[in-house]
């Protein structure tokens, strides 16, 4: 019996040592596991059957924002704190994870829900669940749950959303064609703008390659132009080329292109911006065509006024000499009467004469011109006042002049500009010994110049009749000639891009002033 | 200048017979003592001066008063033929132009012309060309190159 004891006493010894053994193990197991749960990140609750919280770990506490003492042995957070569907709509009950998992009796991955925050702010959770089963057993005997905090993660994805439709709406709305072109040059996206443009619906744009809608004769230009800014040569490229609507007509566009390149440069795909430029291309084509119609009219015009003047000398030479040489053979013959009429027919045919010399000049000033050279002004000056020494003589005159630049011009004009301005100085002369001034004052891009006389000065009234074609302010017994001169002076100076004008008072003398650019290449 | 007994010989090329009858009294009022020929447009002045047809018999002229404007062969051209042949070359060519326009035009083409009188609307300014063209050109004539 004892034998029987000491065996049995020895065989309780053992079975409780391996319980002993056992129980540790257990210990240090639930211990290692109590630490790996308390150090997740993610939180952890584990409910029962009546889903009542029975553990939770530190990280629940952080995320759900309740401490753990409030939650265990309670129906879990959901039902403690105001919650939301992942649209935002309030969760009912049936709707909170673990009921959710309890009803379908499948674990959820990755569901979404939100805690809102007194404050107004959503903590956004990521909710996992699993059933706990005994080993052996089919019925669970409670859940786990595991929660993340996701918020960060869905308030980026939000902003990059919000990027992505302004990026979206930007190219949607713009009002130049855009389109994202691959790199075997079909249509990958296209705007409304660029639909507009070429006439076709998005839907015939994208997988269309850009040259089925490039006018022919331009693909070599944009071949070249794509090849340059593939080869990182430029970073992007621009110009103008044809496309061809759908409906047949051309469109003229200005078009810039540039590649879209991954993290690590390789070229993803292409951008390229349409602006329709059909509008400015037929107005510069219809410009061009005036200019081009006002050029040949001009040049008809030239030529007529060189046709007509020199046509109408001849018939004029013939009634002049032979007048006069009625006169010379025959003139004791002619009473007083007829010599006095035939006088007339002489001088008429002699003003009409220089009538069409001066025409023919004023005609010339744009026709049989030089080209402009750097002149010194003084040259042409002087030239000028040399011309004019009889005159200058005769009147006693001086004239005087400041330090002169150099400008580009045609010096014959020049001087010829100064040669008329300075004779009408010395010919419209008051009482007074004629003193005439020649000044020249820097402005920023140009000279302006005055010839200033103490003469008989001019009403304001006719400041800009004087330099139309043959308008005169006194009559030829006063002063002699056709009015041609200041006519001349204003068609030199706008020649050379600049202005001319007087500024006078009857009896105080006048000051002609006149601009000359600086430089020609600004004009 | 030349020493010379007889008349000098003239030939004037001219289409409009006003200005063909006005050179004519020009040069009887200035006494030149000279031979008019006239050559009416620009084809008939080179058969004068070749003595071709009917100028078989025609004088070499000591001077040649040369028109621009004419009909058929225009005087630029009859200029150009004129001091291209080796034979003509050297006779005298004053050209007369309507206006001073014309003759800065015809400069242009640097034909080698010995002179350019403008026809003046006064008689008395064209009987002093008629005669400074006994005088040859000392006067009124304007030399190329020599303005």
């Amino acid at each position: 019996m004892a034998k029987v004891r000491v065996a049995r006493r020895q065989r309780e010894d053992a079975e409780t040592a391996s319980l002993r053994d056992a129980l540790a193990a257990l210990r240090d197991s639930e211990e290692r596991f109590r630490a790996v749960v308390d150090s997740a990140n993610e939180g952890i609750l584990v409910y029962d059957r009546k889903l009542l919280v029975t553990a939770g770990n530190i990280a629940a506490e952080r995320i759900v924002g309740l401490p753990l003492a409030q939650l265990i042995g309670k129906a879990g957070f959901t039902s403690q704190l105001p919650c939301v569907r992942e649209d935002g709509a309030p969760l009912l009950p049936e709707e909170r994870p673990t009921r959710i998992t309890i009803r379908t009796g499948l674990p959820l991955t990755d569901h979404v829900i939100g805690i809102v925050r007194p404050e107004g702010t959503t903590t956004w959770l990521s909710v996992n669940t699993a059933f706990l089963r005994r080993p052996g057993e089919l019925e669970y005997y409670g859940i786990v749950s595991t929660v993340s905090d996701i918020t960060a993660r869905r308030q980026a994805e939000a902003a990059l959303r919000e990027s992505e439709e302004r990026f979206r709406l930007t190219f949607e709305l713009a009002a130049s064609g855009i389109a994202h072109v691959g790199l075997d040059a079909r249509f990958l996206r296209v705007n409304r703008s660029l639909c507009d443009i070429l006439g076709y619906s998005q839907e015939e744009l994208v997988g269309r390659s850009v040259k089925d809608v490039s006018y022919l004769d331009d693909r070599d230009l944009t071949d070249s132009q794509r090849r340059r800014v593939r080869r990182g040569e430029v970073e992007s490229a621009r110009f103008e080329k044809r496309y061809v609507r759908k409906d047949g007509s051309i469109v003229w566009v200005d078009l810039a292109i540039a590649l879209a390149r991954d993290s690590a440069g390789v070229p993803q795909y292409e951008i390229a911006i349409f602006d329709d430029i059909t509008e400015r291309k037929h107005a510069e084509a219809a410009l061009r065509q005036a200019h081009e119609e006002l050029k040949r009219s001009n040049a008809e015009l030239a030529q007529f006024a060189y046709v007509a003047s020199h046509d109408l000398q001849e018939p004029l030479r013939m009634v002049s000499s032979y007048t006069q040489l009625l006169v010379r053979r025959y003139g004791d013959k002619l009473d007083g009467n007829a010599q006095e009429f035939m006088a007339y027919i002489v001088d008429g045919a002699a003003r009409m004469k220089q009538l069409i010399e001066d025409l023919l000049a004023y005609s010339r000033v744009g026709t049989r011109s030089r080209e402009f050279h750097q002149v010194a002004v003084e040259a042409p000056l002087r030239r000028a006042i040399n011309n004019l020494r009889a005159s200058v003589e005769e009147a006693g005159a001086s004239i005087t002049y400041d330090a002169l630049p150099t400008v580009e011009a045609d010096e014959l004009q020049l001087s010829q500009l100064f040669q008329n301005l300075i004779g009408n100085a010395l010919k419209f002369r008051s009482a007074s010994v004629p003193r005439i001034q020649i000044l020249a004052k820097e402005a920023a891009h140009e000279w302006e110049f005055t010839v200033k006389d103490n003469g008989l000065g001019i009403e304001p009234a006719y400041f800009e009749r004087i330099f139309m074609v043959f308008q005169r302010l006194h009559n030829k017994g006063e002063y002699p000639g056709t009015g041609i001169g200041l006519a001349i002076c204003k068609k030199v100076v706008e020649r050379h891009g600049g202005r001319i004008w007087v500024e006078s008072q009857l009896g105080e003398g006048s000051s002609f002033r006149f601009t000359l650019p600086k430089n020609q290449g600004e004009q | 200048m030349v020493e010379r007994n007889g008349p000098i010989d003239i030939l004037l090329v001219e289409d409009n017979p006003g200005d063909e009858r006005l050179t004519r009294e020009a040069l009887t009022e200035g006494k030149v003592y000279s031979n008019l020929h006239w050559a009416k447009d620009g084809v008939e002045a080179l058969e004068f001066l070749r003595r071709k047809g009917k100028y078989a018999a025609a004088p070499r002229p000591d001077i040649i008063l040369l028109d621009l404007n004419l009909p058929k062969k225009d005087g630029r051209e009859v200029l150009s033929e004129i001091k291209g042949d080796d034979d003509l070359k050297r006779i005298p060519v004053v050209i007369l132009t309507t206006s001073k326009a014309e003759e800065d035009v015809m400069r242009t083409y640097n034909l080698h012309a010995n002179c350019y009188v403008t026809k003046p609307v006064d008689l008395e300014k064209f009987i002093v060309v008629v005669k400074s063209i006994d005088a040859f050109w000392l006067t009124v004539v304007t030399l190329p190159n020599g303005r």
